[in-house]
Formats: structure tokens, sequence, C-alpha cells
């Protein structure tokens, strides 16, 4: 650096003049390069409670300071060839690379245009970490410069840099937060993402948002797959508002831009798109926000020129209802300057249609009604008898179903039913002929069965 | 005179003199919130910049050690200038810097001197023998001391010969922490409310202030108490040694306490043994303080 710099003339009277920042001689420069690299553990010693102006005290203090400034003097050196070269441009809000980037292109930065740029943090993140060297009208930057031209939103900017650094550093990837590439609870089910090149994480591209500055959304972290709460920009799905149900009888015209969701239709049906059903006589128009009309007309023409997907709430988009239980079959023509160029539509009754739909019933296996009436015919529940429950132990329990068997069976002499069965032979006793005798004594009674087991 | 810089708010220190004098001299310690420079991607230590508490920074300014300045505003005139200036700079670093590590080259190489020397003896004396010989011993021996002096034989002789070129990407370039040119600056009229000064006016600020200042004139370094849930951590000398001993809670004089914050903000004191001190600045310019402590602890 010039040793003498030119003092320029002071613009108004009263300014104070900052002096520059430490700036290294070529020597210094040189020496830099063997310098140590390892961190220095914090404490030298424990902590005290109580200062007591001691030698030992002075002399630890006096350490940790001496160490604390050592590190904070120290200034970031890099060669040349391993620094990336990056223009900053406040009219985008963005810094765009002049020289290949480097590993962080794996996570960090995006590609438009041709040009490899990244985001006001990322690049200043960089700048701090000694990967590029920021430029603006052909001068570095030095970090300071950097913070007051790149955190331009002030405190805000500020605070959010704060937080961005410190999930960098802590080795996290973090992005700008896009409500669109937050899979809906529905896409999910549909698995709507899973032959996409947007669910690949080698994916570089970012949408570019024209109408928005930079700052303006919010920032999640990869590794959180909630998303925030809070939506900002704007939200095609939240365009449409619940009130959108078939059985609502508005005619609404006026109501077109909120119809642009269903342009892109990812089935890609031949239905003409959706519109309001009209019971013939009823035409309420409904207030709806303008706030979304503007917005969903905007991210239209932003996903048409971009071919993105859209992300669409379909728990909020209501279809019209051709079921044969609350049947709306005429669908109305949709406004012309929703559609895309080459696609005509008109209105369509869809009546004959549905008929030929297959109307009849299905036959359902027995398996399949008794789910669809959740009960199983043969199965009883113990605990449904009301002298069960009213039993308030097992003991009780037993004495009840003692007193059952009784009164079913009080003719049935206990002594057959209540013991342990007890064969009248056993396999050696098979071929003695007492056995034939052993048959006849026991006489079978009226309720019993004769049964005696003979071998030959 | 120390120049802080505001913008927006926050009062920043950029050089590590500053920020020296500030702790060492005036007790007042700042946060450092940049990334280090010599490791970057950790968050156990920071570096420049320090973040002053708008506090700290108004204390200074009343003081009359430091002057609060809004950020300058940069000068088209000087720019063609500057740039001039930056690529002579960069020339003239450069062919130093190509100097200096062909000096710091040719110092190692008359270092190495001797081991050269010595190798090209071995190699000479290894030749002599007989092929045998060289086979059994030199071959350990041999490898093992063509291994030791394996870089200076693809050295050149003693003799200076043509060096490798000093290309430009080897030049060593400094990513400077603070500004490399010297810049004009307002100052900062601190008591009236601006878009980079908001605090001026604000009672919370000027409550917390004058809590800040009484505790710093009885000697007490003041620190961010958002760790333990209180405005301020009073530590008795600073806090790279000392344990902090109390957690300042301020209040203003009118206002009630609930008895529920009070029992949070105290055990929270306690966990970490801490004294609560819930300060309030009275309307004649002093401050009371209350102090609460566990008592069953030991």
């Amino acid at each position: 650096m010039d040793p003498a710099p030119e003092q320029p003339l002071e613009p108004e009277p009263g300014a104070v003049l900052i002096p520059a920042g430490r700036m290294l001689s070529p020597e210094e420069l040189f020496a830099a390069r063997s310098r140590d690299q390892k961190l220095p553990l914090r404490s030298h010693g424990q902590k005290v409670f109580l200062p007591d102006g001691s030698e030992a005290q002075e002399e630890q203090l006096r350490l940790c300071r001496q160490e604390l400034w050592t590190l904070l003097a120290e200034e970031r050196v890099e060669r040349r060839g391993s620094l990336v070269t990056a223009e900053w441009s406040p009219q985008d809000g963005v810094v765009t690379l002049k020289s290949f980037a480097g590993k962080f292109w794996q996570t960090m930065g995006f590609s438009e245009g041709g040009q490899q740029r990244l985001y006001p943090e990322e690049a200043l993140y960089l700048l701090e970490c000694g990967s590029i060297q920021l430029f603006y009208q052909d001068l570095p930057l030095s970090i300071q410069e950097a913070y007051e031209m790149l955190l331009a939103q002030g405190t805000k900017g500020f605070l959010k840099y704060q937080v961005f650094s410190h999930l960098k550093r802590l080795g996290y990837v973090v992005r700008r937060f896009q409500p669109s590439l937050v899979q809906s609870p529905y896409e999910r089910q549909l698995n709507l993402e899973s032959g996409s090149i947007w669910s690949s994480e080698k994916c570089h591209g970012k949408r570019k948002r024209r109408h928005s500055s930079p700052w303006s959304t919010d920032k999640k972290p990869k590794v959180l797959e909630n998303p925030l709460p809070e939506v900002v920009g704007t939200a095609e799905s939240q365009a449409t508002s619940s009130q959108y149900a078939p059985s609502q009888n508005s005619r609404s015209l006026e109501e077109k831009p909120q119809e642009s969701s269903h342009v892109e239709d990812p089935g890609g049906s031949s239905w003409p798109p959706e519109s309001p059903g009209q019971v013939p006589g009823q035409t309420d128009p409904h207030g709806r926000t303008l706030k979304g009309r503007g917005g969903s007309q905007d991210t239209a023409t932003d996903d048409n020129g971009n071919n993105s997907k859209p992300r669409w709430d379909f728990e909020k988009i209501a279809f019209p209802n051709m079921a044969c239980d609350r049947r709306h079959t005429l669908l109305l023509a949709p406004a012309p300057e929703l559609l895309p160029q080459n696609v005509t539509a008109r209105e369509i009754d869809a009546a004959p249609w549905c008929q030929q739909l297959n109307q009849r019933k299905e036959k359902l296996s027995r398996r399949e009604r008794e789910q669809q009436r959740g009960t199983t015919p043969f199965r009883s529940d113990v605990n449904a008898d009301p002298e069960v429950q009213r039993c308030t132990s097992w003991r009780a329990y037993k004495e009840l179903l003692k007193r059952r068997w009784q009164q079913k069976a009080w003719n049935q002499p206990p002594n057959l039913w209540d013991q342990p069965v007890t064969p009248l032979l056993t396999p050696g006793q098979a071929a003695s002929p007492d056995l034939m005798n052993l048959s006849q004594t026991c006489a079978p009674s009226s309720g019993c069965p004769s049964r005696v087991g003979m071998f030959p | 005179m120390l120049l802080v810089e505001v913008k927006a708010g926050q009062a920043l220190v950029w050089g590590t003199e500053a920020a020296r004098t500030l702790r060492e001299r005036l007790g007042v310690g700042g946060r450092p919130v940049g990334s280090l420079a010599r490791g970057p991607r950790q968050n156990a230590r920071l570096g420049l910049p320090l973040l002053l508490l708008p506090e700290e920074a108004r204390l200074l300014a009343e003081i009359g050690v430091a002057t609060l300045v809004t950020a300058p505003r940069p000068n088209p005139g000087q720019q063609a200038q500057a740039v001039a200036a930056y690529h002579r700079e960069q020339e003239s670093g450069f062919r130093e810097q190509r100097a200096l590590a062909s000096e710091a080259r040719r110092r190692r190489l008359k270092d190495l001197e001797e081991h050269i020397a010595e190798a090209r003896a071995k190699k000479q004396r290894g030749r002599g023998r007989s092929s045998k010989e060289r086979r059994e011993v030199g071959g350990g021996a041999f490898g093992g001391g063509a291994g030791s002096v394996c870089p200076c034989s693809n050295f050149p002789s003693p003799q200076p010969g043509p060096q490798p070129p000093f290309p430009e990407t080897a030049m060593l370039v400094q990513l400077p922490t603070a500004r490399p040119r010297p810049a004009w600056a307002r100052p900062l009229d601190w008591h009236h409310p601006s878009p980079d000064w908001p605090h001026a006016g604000n009672p919370s600020h000027e409550l917390r202030y004058q809590v800040y200042k009484d505790l710093w004139e009885r000697g007490y370094f003041l620190t961010s108490g958002g760790k333990f849930g209180g405005d301020f951590l009073v530590y008795p000398g600073d806090p790279l040694r000392f344990h902090a001993h109390f957690v300042a809670q301020c209040c203003a004089p009118g206002d009630s306490l609930p008895l529920p914050d009070l029992v949070s903000a105290g055990r929270l004191g306690t966990n970490v043994r801490k004294t609560l001190l819930l300060c309030s600045p009275q309307p004649d310019g002093s401050v009371a303080y209350t102090s609460l402590q566990w008592a069953g602890l030991p």
C-alpha cells in the first residue's frame, strides 16, 4: 500500500478520517506461509472466582489476553491461484464468479444465464473463509467493506448473516428457503418427486426471484425435514381459498387468475380446467383476496418462463365432484387468458360421459364386506356380556362359569366332565381279554354317549 | 481517539489495537462475531469484527474515549486513483515476493549444501566398490542413504543455475479485514434517534444504560446476559479469567414484577451459581440493587 496515502479533500466539515486498516508488507506476506495453523485452547487453567491481585492471576490474564490479540490480529493470506475471483453487483444483489468455482460449488451458489452466481451471504461467508476474492468496481473488497455493502438490509441482514455463518461453520448446508421446494403431504403421498431432477441432491439450479430482493426469504437448513411455518413469498396454493367447494354456486369470471393453478395440472387431463360448479340461477361473486390473485399471476408467468414444476396444495383445491352422489356435470369454459398458447378449451356437459361409466355395483367378497362393516359376524366379545363385566376378579369369573355350566348341564354327572381324562386302556394293555369285561362295567348313562376305546 | 463505526444500530470494531485498548484499559469487552482468520470453519473462537452492545458504545461516546461514526460513503472521484494505486502495489508486491522466493530458495540450497556434498561423495564411493558388494551392502545403505537425500539429488549444482519461475498464481495476497484505504465519515449524533442509531430515546435502552454505567463505574466488567436469561453478566474482572458473580436484570422502578418471573429468574441464576441482581435506576440518578440468592446452597 502506498505509504503516504493521498488525503482526499474533506467532503464536509466535521467529517472524521477513518484510518486504513493494517496492510501486510511483502515480507510479512511471505512469512505468513509458515505461521502456526493450530488453534490454541482457550483456557490457561481453570477460571477463578475472586480476583485477589496476585502475580499468578495477573500472569495468567496476560497470557490469555496476549493469545487473544495474536489470534485477532492475524490477517488472511492466501495464494492467488487458490482464490476464485468474484464480482459484486448491487443492482442484481448477487455475486458473479469470474473464474471457476472451487469445491464450495457443490453446496452453494446457483447458475443463471450461463454464469455462476452466489448469494450475498454465501459470498461473504466464503470471503471470510478465504476462498474467494470479491471485487467491486475493479477493487478488491475488504471484509469490513463487504459487510457494509452486502448486508445492506440493516440489522435484519446482519442478524440473518450471523445465523447463516454460524450454521455454516457448524458444517451444515444452508440454503434459502423456497416454499416450492418443500413437498406437500399430498405430493409425498403420490410420490410425485421420485423421478424428477428436483429431488436430486446434485441439483444446482435455483429459481431466480425476479420480483423480490435477495433477502426476502427465510433460510432453512437442508437437514430439517419440516418446512418453516411461515411461508414467505408467493405460494400458489394459498391463492385458492377453501371456499372453493363445488357445492358453491358462483360463476366467478372475475376470479379466473386463481385458476392459473389448474392450468399446469400434472395429470395432464383432457378435462378443461376446473371452474366452480354452476347451479343455474345463482351468481354470487365471492370476495377473494387481491393479494392471492396478484401473487398467482406472478408465479404463473414465472413458472412458464422457467419450466419449473408448480407445487399445489391439493387439499385446498377443490375438484368438481362427478360421482353419482352429488353429480356436478356442467363444466364451464375457462378464461382464455389463462391457458397456454396452443390449448383451446370449451364448455362441456359431462352427463353423457358419466352415463357411459360402469355403474354396476361392485360385488365384494365376504372378507371385503366384513371389512367395510367393521365387524366379524361370528365372533362375540366375552367382555360384552354384562354379567362378565360385573365380575371383579378372576375367581368371581370362574364361579360365574361354574354357575352357568351347572344350569346348562344340571343333569350331567360332573365326575365325567371335570376330571382329567383317564383312558381305560393304555397302549400296553391292549391285548388282554379281561378288558372286554372292563368295558361293560361302566354302564352308559342316559346323557353320555357310549364311548369306549376298543382296540382290536 | 478511537473510532467506532455504527450501522443500523450495530456498533462494530474492526481493529485489533482498538479492541485491545477497550478491553485492557477501559474494561469494555465486546463480543467477536466474525470468522477467525486462522480457523474460519469453527465456532469455538470467533474473530473480528467485535460487536459492542449499544450501552457499551454509548458509554464510550459519553466519556469521550471514542467517536461514533456512520459508515462512510464511497467517493467516486477517488475510484480511478485507487484502482491505479492497487495495481501498482500488486505489481511491486509481486516483484518483491519473487525476489524473496528466490532468496529463500538460495538460502535453503546453501543450508543443504553439506548434505548434497555428502550424498555426492557417497555416490562416488559406492561406484568405486565392486558391484557385488554394492548389491549386498549398498542395497540397504544405498537405498537408505539415497532415500534421505533423494530430494537433493534433484537439486542443481551449488552454483545458482536457472531457477524455476515464480508464477503469478503463487503470489500471496492479503484479504484485508479492515478498510484498506482511509475514508471520511460523518460522526453520529447518538442523542437523537436515526436509522443508524435507533436506540436513542428508547426507554428500555435508557434503563439498561443507566444500570450499565453504574456497574461499570463500580469497576465491574459487563457482558451480554443472554446466555443466562438476564440483561448483563457482571464479572469482577476480565471474563477470560474470572467467573461471573451476578446476572443483572433491569427493571423499571414502577413496573410490577410477577412472582413466577422472579422465581424463574432466581432459579436460573441458582443453577449456574450466580446471584440474581435486580437493578432499578431511581429518578435521582442512583441505581437500587436487590440481590437474590438461594439460601439452601452452600
